[in-house]
């Protein structure tokens, strides 16, 4: 049901700079978000999607859930974020070519426009990358 | 490279007291802009870590790749309307027994520090 949604419903970045294609699921603690990496993305390198690509579709698998509870339990509009701070990010491996990533997101503290989550990057059950995010929101937009 | 060239060119690059520091021209034409944000054209912090690992890559002449991050702490948003011109600076590279490196970058223009970086490339 959550994947049924156009992404593009969900967040403020728009084509070629979207790096999530679904969100798959949600809960206000928690939402995973999925990415097939393909070789039009702006991050995608020998065969790989760089460390910032991966970064990038993590933090829009925090814009994803954001977007989805302005949109859908606010019922306002999708607004712009930003990110404040990765910490003890670590990179196993980059995700190649054609592989499906899977991305979950776990909110540790939400202090007004401010969010911290923990996040785990999957390919199938193998964990690829995990990191901590600070996430923060601006205005509307239009 | 990704981003040189696109985002940014190198300006200058030079060393003083082990510090090497790069001054960069910011490209406000960039495509990317008119994606993140429409109305609202700001550098994606992600950005900015690609940079340095590309910097980073000319300052040693070889392949490196982001493998850990203590931290990147972005204190200011860069919007190319505002701001024009970049210094990132390494205070610190320090090559590990297994070859990767442990470094520290910030990322400036006059004054106002915008990104600081503490991360292991490899």
């Amino acid at each position: 049901m959550f994947r049924d949604i156009d992404i593009l419903e969900l967040l403020p970045q728009r084509p070629p700079f979207v790096m999530v294609d679904h969100l798959t699921d949600y809960s206000e603690t928690q939402s995973t978000c999925c990415l097939t990496v393909r070789a039009d993305n702006v991050f995608f390198e020998k065969g790989c999607l760089a460390a910032a690509g991966l970064i990038e579709h993590i933090a829009q698998t925090c814009a994803a859930r954001l977007g989805y509870y302005n949109k859908y339990v606010l019922k306002t509009g999708v607004r712009l974020g930003f990110i404040g701070e990765v910490k003890n990010l670590n990179i196993l491996r980059l995700p190649r070519e054609g592989e499906l990533i899977e991305t979950t997101i776990t909110v540790m503290q939400e202090i007004f426009d401010v969010t911290l989550v923990s996040a785990e990057v999957r390919v199938g059950t193998e964990v690829i990358a995990t990191t901590g995010l600070k996430i923060a929101q601006g205005e509307q937009t239009d | 490279m990704i981003l040189q060239d696109n985002l940014y060119t190198i300006v200058s690059q030079q060393e003083q007291e082990g510090v090497a520091t790069f001054q960069l021209s910011l490209h406000p034409e960039w495509p990317i802009y008119k994606a993140h944000f429409p109305g609202h054209p700001i550098t994606p912090g992600v950005c900015i870590v690609q940079m340095v690992q590309e910097l980073l890559q000319v300052l040693q002449n070889r392949e490196l790749c982001l493998r850990q991050a203590k931290n990147v702490k972005y204190v200011a948003i860069i919007s190319p309307e505002e701001v024009s011109d970049l210094t990132v600076s390494f205070p610190k590279i320090e090559q590990q027994p297994d070859g990767s490196l442990k470094v520290q970058a910030q990322v400036a223009s006059g004054s106002t520090i915008y990104t600081k970086l503490s991360a292991t490339f490899g």
